[in-house]
């Protein structure tokens, strides 16, 4: 999980060392502004509904982002967006090519999309085992040091079962949690949250309904993926196929979020 | 055992398609195993990613949180009092004043006999040329086709017909048959349509 703050610092870092060896550092400021500006749409929506950016606001965003930092006009911008740059990529093998920039550029919002929805679900289940004691802690794989959170199937139909995960006492302070973290990731704490009560021991989250829209439709869908990507139901069948269906599981969550 | 060498093994062999197309039965049949539905439901060709799981999202929620823009369990909601909150597309951010009474809306036009069917008194252009159906492929066209019977009870014509159509019987009788399948439903369907 990368945070907004170092992913940013990620880009410069990247923006820097490809000034270096003198490819073009722009892409590098596009996704650096673009992140931002797409962090500041979440943030300040006007309504419910634009919450979640739309594809026009996405490109819309992306071609203003481009404008700002290539300082041509919009139009100019929109044509240099679709020419290829050298860009590092891993595949065939790791080096640079030519990529469409647009493309390049646009992952942003997917690397955003995805580690909102990490946020959301690693933040829920920590939660829910703190408060409920449910999930168990394993290893991925016998080597490993890795130490994995993970809830039963059972478990997670239960917290589905009748929106159990927003409307029961522990589900909501869970969701809580989530939507404080998640607004975190999104640098609107200083505007959203506030303390109150006596020795300020309140918090109090004040957003749209579509920020916890945005936030509970993560954990909705993505903590029985996180679950099941595991492959607890599927262990007895074909148990050292784990880690192959397993990462592939996951490279279908990371295209799908 | 054997099945699992089997199944590691044939990865390579099957390459990627192959590979993808198992797991991806494999997501179907954790989902479906879940009782979760498909998540690829309801997308068109262009990936929308999760803005559709969103939406529901609007509206699920929509029942579950309060309606209103007081605090509760440190959570405020802004717009919690606008009725349309969970409507996407909707422009209003505060709470919409009541909408004014209607007038009495004058009395309907008597419905048309036929669902769907043109209102009395609209004159429908008449389509340019007769409609017709699209020919079915070749293989497929003895689907469709009602078996005729010969006096001797058995089914005229030496082409194969088809089972759903053939063997039919009394026990499959409350079997829940695609619309398609049936030439009255169709016929009733293009009727119904108006023409």
């Amino acid at each position: 999980m990368v945070s907004l703050s170092s992913r940013r610092a990620l880009l410069t870092y990247g923006a820097a060392f490809y000034c270096t060896v003198a490819f073009p550092c722009e892409c590098f400021c596009v996704q650096e502004l673009f992140l931002e500006a797409l962090a500041k749409e979440i943030r300040t929506a006007s309504a419910s509904s634009r919450v979640y950016p739309s594809a026009e606001t996405i490109n819309t965003l992306l071609i203003g982002a481009a404008a700002k930092v290539m300082q041509v006009s919009e139009d100019v911008a929109v044509e240099k967006l679709q020419d290829k740059m050298m860009l590092p990529v891993r595949k065939p093998a790791k080096g640079m090519a030519l990529v469409v920039s647009y493309q390049y550029i646009k992952r942003v919002f997917w690397h955003l999309n995805g580690s909102l929805s990490s946020i959301a679900v690693s933040t829920f289940v920590k939660r829910t085992h703190a408060l409920k004691n449910i999930g168990s802690w394993s290893t991925p794989s016998a080597s490993s040091t890795r130490r994995v959170l993970e809830q039963s199937p059972e478990e997670c139909m239960q917290l589905l079962n009748a929106d159990s995960f927003v409307k029961d006492a522990h589900g909501r302070l869970a969701m809580l949690d989530v939507l404080a973290n998640v607004l975190d990731e999104l640098e609107a704490t200083g505007s959203m949250v506030s303390w109150m009560g006596p020795n300020n021991a309140i918090r109090v989250i004040r957003c749209l309904f579509g920020h916890v829209a945005n936030v509970s439709f993560r954990v909705r869908y993505w903590t029985p993926l996180f679950c099941y990507s595991g492959l607890a139901a599927l262990l007895d069948l074909v148990r050292s196929c784990h880690t192959v269906f397993g990462v592939y599981i996951w490279v279908q969550f990371r295209t799908h979020c | 055992m054997l099945c699992f060498i089997g199944t590691v093994f044939s990865f390579p062999l099957l390459g990627w398609n192959g590979f993808r197309a198992r797991s991806s039965q494999v997501r179907a049949y954790l989902r479906n195993r879940a009782g979760l539905p498909s998540l690829v439901a309801g997308t068109g060709a262009m990936n929308i990613g999760n803005k559709a799981l969103f939406e529901r999202e609007l509206f699920l929620l929509h029942d579950i949180l309060p309606k209103d823009a007081d605090v509760h369990d440190g959570l405020q909601l802004i717009d919690g009092a606008d009725p349309s909150r969970h409507v996407i597309d909707a422009s209003p951010t505060v709470p919409a004043p009541p909408p004014p009474v209607a007038p009495a809306p004058a009395p309907a036009a008597p419905l048309p006999a036929i669902v769907g069917s043109a209102p009395v008194g609209v004159v429908l252009p008449l389509p340019s040329q007769p409609m017709r159906l699209e020919e079915l492929p070749s293989h497929l066209s003895g689907r469709t086709a009602l078996p005729t019977r010969a006096s001797n009870g058995h089914v005229s014509g030496g082409a194969r017909q088809d089972e759903r159509v053939d063997d039919w019987d009394v026990e499959e009788d409350d079997e829940i048959r695609p619309v398609n399948d049936e030439r009255s439903a169709q016929l009733r369907a293009y009727r119904a349509a108006g023409f």
